[in-house]
């Protein structure tokens, strides 16, 4: 089923893509996270704009990703741009969704207790509004790269896609060994980001459990 | 001293006041107790004192300065608070959690380590749960370390609400004993509110009993309020029959042994002595150091567990153990675990009389 002398020859090249690959996911969830923070502190300034915000992101999260990519096209050609702006859009909501929700959550007597101990506005949140939402919000992160994984092999269409490039060329070949390790490459790189921040979950919130 | 001088508050939207013209004075070191119904403000009138809650007119003040004039956040770094719900930090450890205020205070590390420890003594926790989360502790741990938070600054006053209401009865018990000899050798000004008046009359040396719209009945020792309640409101929250609470008042150590005990003889068994009592099948053996072992019988296969009061323990704990220990009595040690004597249900009735004699007059 795979044809090994095609995956050794082509190995060099599966290395980058598999690189493409991580990068691109990376890149996307990393301006996600920061566009959401900027997102978050208009929130925490202006609580009525928690609604429209989640709305927006909604909208930009039911957009067709096929459709997204080809309207970014004229604007920013067939470059890694163009993919990491579509991907970035895609995260935004569960991120948001996730920050807003853990802000939310946070027990109303610890608050409380926070302001009767003394804490300023910014110590309040310092260090135990952010904190406690943390959790969540990695959650969010979380659930988003392993979202985005996948997401990415559809930026094939527009020459970028990282390994989902070797499903265009398995289908173009009509060869199958691209497909299956494109396939397999694909599961194992979602499963290294989810044990990875299954990992930095428990060293970083010891206090969960 | 914390006087409280026409305070009125009304919440939102709604006509009835939560607070209407309250005066109150509190004296410096004094354990004071708020009761009342739920809903009756008496928590509005403790978060009032820091400011967590705004009143609408009136003056609240510490040592005469008036807690409107002060720094909201230097007042609150400065009074101690602790609610129902223990409230520690879930993300910090439990010395992170005791140190907090101090913390915001910038007391050096030095300082701050060897307050923790102090605190941790005082509250009777051992040091290995310094590096415990709150999830890892059990209710009654988390108390201890809230208190502890409470007590960080050594702030001249405490504020407490329902500090124990969420704790099973024995680990609650516990807690008011320590809190009471606590408050003995620390003399802090505290302020306690619940809405358990048995809780009220064995921690408050004064009592302030409020009704509906914080409206403030009576306040008085315990003894004046189960003695003279002052209006059918009182009374009622005191409870019908005020026997009981009284017996709660009273300590094992008041009471005048009777001639009835006489009826107990000793004997002499191996290394141990027996002591009898007169009618009943059960004999207590006592070791060489007159350390109470445990009950034995002549008759029955099984004798009772052995349970002790001391000196420091209510008439109402005595009265339990003799109601719970087929013996029919209450075995009361010293200070040393040493046998000192058995309790009888004559000389509770007896004391109780003498009591309601004491009042009435």
């Amino acid at each position: 089923m795979i044809d090994s002398a095609w995956v050794c020859e082509n190995g060099w090249q599966i290395l980058m893509l598999l690189v493409d690959h991580f990068q691109l996911v990376g890149l996307s969830l990393f301006i996600g996270a920061v566009a959401t923070a900027l997102m978050v502190l208009m929130v925490l300034w202006q609580p009525s704009l928690s609604r429209p915000l989640t709305y927006i992101s909604g909208v930009l999260f039911t957009i067709p990703s096929l459709a997204l990519f080809i309207f970014l096209m004229p604007l920013t050609g067939l470059s890694k741009t163009t993919s990491i702006i579509g991907l970035s859009a895609y995260s935004l909501l569960i991120i948001l969704q996730n920050a807003l929700a853990g802000f939310d959550n946070t027990p109303a007597e610890i608050l409380e207790e926070a302001r009767a101990m003394g804490y300023t506005r910014f110590q309040r949140f310092v260090s135990v509004e952010l904190p406690l939402a943390m959790p969540t919000i990695v959650a969010g992160l979380r659930t988003t790269a392993v979202t985005l994984i996948g997401m990415v092999t559809v930026t094939a269409v527009i020459g970028q896609g990282g390994l989902g490039q070797l499903f265009v060329t398995g289908l173009t070949l009509d060869f199958s060994t691209p497909v299956i390790v494109s396939l397999i490459l694909t599961v194992a790189v979602a499963l290294f980001f989810d044990f990875a921040f299954y990992i930095a979950e428990k060293y970083l919130f010891p206090w969960e459990r | 001293m914390l006087r409280f001088e026409n305070v009125t508050k009304h919440h939102a939207g709604k006509s009835a006041p939560a607070v209407s013209g309250l005066n109150l004075l509190v004296e410096e070191g004094e354990l004071c107790v708020f009761v009342g119904p739920s809903g009756c403000g008496k928590s509005t009138i403790l978060r009032m004192i820091n400011r967590l809650d705004t009143l609408d007119s009136g003056r609240i003040s510490i040592n005469g300065v008036d807690t409107q004039e002060t720094d909201i956040v230097t007042l609150r770094r400065h009074v101690g608070f602790m609610m129902q719900k223990a409230a520690l930090f879930p993300h910090k450890t439990v010395e992170e959690n005791i140190s907090a205020v101090p913390r915001l205070l910038k007391w050096d590390k030095r300082r701050i380590a060897a307050r923790v420890a102090e605190l941790m003594t005082l509250v009777d926790l051992p040091t290995e749960l310094l590096t415990r989360y709150p999830n890892q502790l059990s209710g009654g741990q988390q108390s201890r370390v809230a208190l502890a938070r409470a007590l960080a600054s050594d702030p001249p006053i405490i504020l407490m609400d329902e500090p124990f209401g969420a704790l099973d009865p024995l680990t609650r018990e516990r807690l008011q004993d320590e809190l009471i000899s606590l408050h003995k050798r620390l003399r802090k000004t505290i302020i306690l509110v619940t809405h358990d008046m048995e809780e009220a009359i064995k921690l408050g040396q004064r009592i302030a009993v409020f009704e509906d719209q914080g409206k403030l009945v009576q306040f008085d020792s315990p003894e004046n309020i189960l003695a003279r309640p002052e209006n059918g409101f009182v009374r009622q929250f005191v409870g019908n029959d005020p026997s009981l609470r009284r017996l709660a008042l009273m300590k094992v150590s008041e009471l005048n042994t009777l001639e009835d005990i006489q009826g107990m003889e000793i004997a002499s068994l191996a290394n141990s002595n027996l002591y009898g009592h007169g009618e009943t099948a059960f004999k207590l053996v006592i070791n060489n150091n007159r350390e109470p072992v445990r009950w034995i019988s002549e008759t029955e296969a099984t004798p009772p567990k052995l349970t002790l009061v001391c000196g420091t323990n209510s008439l109402q704990t005595a009265l339990l153990e003799i109601l719970n220990s087929p013996s029919g009595v209450a075995v009361q040690v010293d200070d040393h675990g040493r046998f000192k004597r058995c309790i009888s249900m004559a000389e509770l009735h007896a004391a109780l009389q003498q009591n309601r004699k004491d009042c009435a007059q």
